[in-house]
This record gives structure tokens, sequence and C-alpha cells, in this order.
């Protein structure tokens, strides 16, 4: 059953509520760590509004949107960190730290799976949108950053924005989203430099279908480029190196989803016309195959970095996530729809892509309790 | 169509499809074992990212009486309640978490550990002491005179070995240099025995003699790891 927008949105309201009552009780039993602590001192409490904006951060990444909206929320409750941070601790307690420092990334994150929420109860089915939300859910992307005072959750936010305005076109084509797209690129470019692929992604996108003329496409694309360029320019550029290659590639995707990814992508576009399916979903197949090339390209462009600063995390692939939950989700309500006529075929699909969820989500729980995460009592 | 010498359809008659799902759930069943199953080692690779950081802060709580910090004792009581966890029979585990809530002003569940430690490990003196400094600091002077009797029974040399074969509590509490805090160890166990012993003879007059309780109710003494 689909809903229209307003009982979407009083849906995705109550996700949300529950998703950031989630969130908050996930950053009592998180710890900070290292990074957030530093971000939070040297960054957050320490510097005025425009050394951020100019980037006259000690900080190495470069995520000034982060920045300002961590220091906006830090002044709403007069924070300052309490804890001294002199760089040996890897993890510190502070019950009141931990939630408020999380707080802009518990909302980033909650209004992410929210927002997924919403779209497909508003374009799918509840069923599809329930299904949508637990594919999210046993992504260990989501919950590794949850619950962090880092750009990540709003990285996470703002690709699930983009993806979602790229895909109403599509699904609704009287929806009207490029403008909304731009200022999401803004926002995009702000937050991390190398979303500069997915931006560019995007706007290939866009440029494909048509509909956007040339000159909005350039500026919906040059104007984020510039940005992202000018805030990766200005300060220091440390540079990363990947050492290992796929364990880094398969926290931004799942393997198992690739497969169902191949399967979809043959039914739908390469086996004999007698048993192709058509649907409105497998304009997304690009999108993602675009997504994943530009990640296993950044990591490859990493793998052969000398005298690296720092090493690559998986966490600078968060972008991904966002695309593989909405890829793993169209695709299963089109191989779903396909098999609805034949009661067994469809039960065995539906046991099937449920099954992958369910052991995902155990394989997410062992490695989420294996990096103790959440294993701190709150009290 | 044919597949395998059969039409297609008859892969597609209900008995087959009840194979394909009965052949699914199977594999997903058995899929979700195998995760299952591995929860354990991932109980124990958990156990290396709750370590509490810094290593050496019961130690400096313990020698310096450094001032009790609550967030970084907490570290300790998660790390020690998920070692249980693990191991559930791990005495010297039981003894810690009833040092540390101690230190979270929480006395009655340091009691609970540890009465429960010294079930465990009959054989561990600070397990008798603490709990007697419990008992006297909330003047509960027969019981504490009991903990302490046995405390006093307790041979030194069985304590030390105690603590120096506990490869997951205490030796990693007291560091990498096992020569550098023997000595301090030794004598600190050394001073406690007498203590207890001083505590014990005030203790036994003070069923008869106001001034001994009116003595006792002054002493508050403080609880140690080692």
């Amino acid at each position: 059953m689909r809903f229209d927008h307003l009982k979407s949105l009083y849906l995705s309201g109550g996700v949300f509520v529950i998703l950031l009552v989630t969130g908050f009780l996930l950053s009592e039993r998180k710890l900070l760590w290292t990074d957030e602590l530093y971000t939070q001192q040297a960054v957050i409490d320490t510097r005025s509004y425009s050394d951020i904006l100019t980037s006259r951060t000690p900080e190495g990444n470069k995520n000034p949107l982060f920045y300002v909206m961590q220091k906006v929320v830090s002044n709403i409750y007069s924070y300052h960190m309490p804890v001294y941070f002199s760089g040996d601790f890897y993890r510190t307690r502070d019950i009141p730290s931990q939630v408020i420092m999380r707080i802009p990334s518990n909302i980033y994150m909650s209004l992410a799976l929210a927002l997924l929420f919403y779209f497909f109860t508003r374009f799918f089915s509840i069923l599809a949108a329930v299904y949508a939300l637990s594919v999210a859910l046993v992504s260990p992307m989501v919950w590794m950053y949850w619950a962090e005072a880092r750009p990540y959750p709003l990285w996470f936010l703002l690709t699930t924005v983009q993806l979602v305005l790229l895909c109403c076109p599509f699904i609704a084509p009287k929806i009207k989203t490029t403008n909304k797209l731009f200022l999401t690129h803004i926002f995009l470019a702000l937050t991390a430099s190398a979303s500069i692929f997915q931006i560019s992604i995007a706007v290939l996108v866009l440029w494909r279908r048509g509909g956007v003329s040339i000159k909005k496409l350039a500026l919906i694309w040059a104007l984020p480029m510039g940005i992202a360029g000018a805030y990766y320019f200005i300060s220091k550029v440390f540079k990363i190196k990947t050492y290992m290659f796929f364990p880094n590639l398969f926290d931004g995707v799942m393997p198992e989803r690739l497969f169902v990814y191949v399967v979809y992508a043959l039914i739908a576009w390469v086996l004999p016309e007698k048993y192709k399916r058509s649907s409105n979903n497998t304009f997304f197949l690009p999108i993602f195959f675009l997504f994943f090339t530009s990640v296993c390209f950044l990591l490859s462009m990493n793998l052969y970095t000398k005298n690296s600063d720092f090493g690559f995390f998986s966490r600078y692939l968060i972008y991904l996530a966002p695309a593989d939950i909405m890829m793993f989700s169209l695709a299963s309500v089109d191989l779903r729809r396909w098999s609805r006529q034949n009661f067994w075929i469809c039960l065995n699909v539906s046991i099937f892509l449920g099954g992958l969820v369910i052991v995902r989500g155990l394989m997410t729980y062992r490695d989420i309790l294996a990096a103790a995460t959440y294993l701190h009592s709150p009290s | 169509m044919t597949l395998f010498k059969r039409p297609l359809k008859a892969f597609l008659s209900p008995a087959a499809n009840i194979l394909v799902t009965v052949f699914l759930l199977s594999v997903f069943f058995i899929a979700s074992q195998n995760v299952v199953q591995t929860f354990a080692v991932a109980d124990i690779a958990a156990l290396n990212n709750l370590q509490p950081q810094p290593t050496d802060y019961i130690l400096e709580l313990s020698i310096h009486q450094a001032a009790p910090d609550k967030n970084k004792i907490h570290c300790y009581v998660d790390y020690y309640e998920h070692l249980l966890r693990v191991f559930p029979n791990l005495g010297d585990a039981y003894g810690m978490l009833g040092y540390c809530y101690h230190y979270l002003n929480d006395d009655p569940k340091a009691i609970g550990f540890l009465k429960m430690a010294i079930e465990h490990d009959p054989d561990y003196f600070w397990n008798y002491y603490n709990l007697a400094a419990i008992y006297l600091n909330e003047s509960r002077y027969q019981e504490a005179f009991g903990s302490l009797q046995k405390a006093l029974n307790v041979p030194p040399m069985a304590s030390l070995k105690s603590m120096f074969t506990s490869p997951m509590v205490y030796l990693p509490l007291l560091g990498p240099d096992e020569k550098k805090v023997l000595p301090y160890t030794v004598k600190h166990l050394k001073e406690s025995y007498q203590s207890s012993f001083v505590l014990l003879q005030i203790l036994n007059q003070t069923g008869n003699n106001k001034g001994s309780i009116e003595v006792m109710k002054k002493i508050k003494p403080e609880l140690y790891a080692f």
C-alpha cells in the first residue's frame, strides 16, 4: 500500500523520533575516541566561525559545514569539553559530552534513515519502506558512525538526500528536484572534498536524462566542485594510503548484494527479450555502478601512495553505503514484483532476499560486538 | 524449452518449488547458525577493544591514592563485567569489580562482588581486607571482625601467587615490569597484614569498651586492589 505525502511524512516522523531516541541511547554507550576529542578541542572549542570557514584549523579533514553545525550545537548548550585531551587517551568516558557532541550526528543519521523510509512509503509501499529500513539498519557503516561526532553521518545524510532527489524524477517525472540537488551539492562540497565524485556522477545522470539546460548543469557541477577544490587545496593536503582494498570496499558495499545486483542486471538488461523484465527501478543500476566505480578508483588511487601521513579508512567510502542500501532495496522491490505471478517463486525470492538481510544483520551485530562499540554502561 | 532433458515447467511445479523453499530455508538457517556461533569469538575480541586506558590508572589509585575518577573507574567496570561474561569463573575479576564499585559509591554491589570473589578464590588477602574495610566504613563491626580474621588466615605467599598468576586481571594492572612492582606489593601486603591485626585487636574490644567504638568510628580504611 502506497501512502500520500502527508501520511508518509507522519510515519517517517515517527520513525525519525524512534531512531533519534535510539541514537541517544547509543551515544551514552559509546566512549569518545581520539578523533572526536581532537576535533572538539582543536576546532570546535577553540576556533571561531571565520577560522572554520577559511579552513584555519589544524584538522587534516576539510569539513566546514560539519564544524559549523557542531559549533552551533555547542553554543546552544554552552558546551565546552571538560575532558582534557592530551593525545594519549584512545577512549574517554564523559556521558554529557558523549550525548551533546553527538547530537548533530544523531540527527543526521536518523534523518537519513527516516528519509529513506519516507521515499519508499511515498513511492512504493509500507512493506518496501520497512524492508529498506531493515536493509539500512543491517549496514555496518550505519552502526559504526551513527553515534560519532565526526562528519560521516552528515555525509551519509547528504548522499541520501542527493540519491532521493536523483531518483524522484525517474519515479515521478512531475517532481522537479534540480534546484534542491544544487543546494545539496553545495552542502556536500562543504562537507567532504571527496564528494566531487558523487557530484559529478549526479550531474552526469542529469545530463544523460535530459530536461536540464547545459548552463544549469554546468552551474550545478562547477560551483560545488570549486568549493570542494578550494577547501581541499587551501590548507595542507595529507597523503593517505590504502593498505587493504577489499576489506575497505566491503565495508561500504555488502559482497552478497553485489551478487544480487548482477542477477538483477542480467534479468533486466542482458537476458534475451523473452526473459527480460521491465521496471522503473533499473535506472538506478548505472547510478550505483558509477558510485561503485568511483569508490574503487578512490581506493586504487591511494593504493600506490608513497610516504603517506595516514592510512585509508573505509569511513571515507561512507557515501557508497546509501547507494548500496538504495540499490538493494530497489532491486528487491523489483525482484519480488517480477516473481509475484507465481506464489512459490515469489515466496522463494522473498526468503532469499529476507535471508540475506537477516544473515547480514547477524554479521553486523557480531562485528559491532567485536569492536565493543556500544558495550559501555551508561550509568 | 528443456533443461537437463526435462521440460522447464517441471522445475516450476509446486513440488520443485517446495524443494527450493526448503533448500533456501536450510541454507539461511545454517548460515545464521554459523554466524551465531562466531558471537563467542566476537565476545573475546571485544575484550581487546574494551581494555581500559590508561592501563596504569588502578595502580595509581591503589599506590598513590590518586583521586578516584568515576569515568575511568566505569571503564574498568565495563571491562571486568564483560570479562566475566566471557569467563564467568574468573574470581579476580569479581574482586576488581568489588574494588571499583566501592569507588563508584555502590557499596552493596561492591560487597556482593567481593563475596563472590572470595567464593571463587579464597586465597586472596585483599578481597577479605576490602570487604572488612567496607564493613568498617558502614560500622558493621561484627562482619568486619569475621572478614579480618579470614584475611589474616590467608598465607601471604598465596595472595602474591594469586596476583602474579593472573594474566587477565592483575598482571595487566601491575604493568609489564614485574620487578618494579614486586617490592611495593610485598611491602604493602606486609603493612596491611599488620594493620589488619591491629584492627582486629581494636574490634575485639568494641563489644565491652565504649572507647574502642569511638576509635573504630574514626577509622575509615581505604580499599586496595593489591
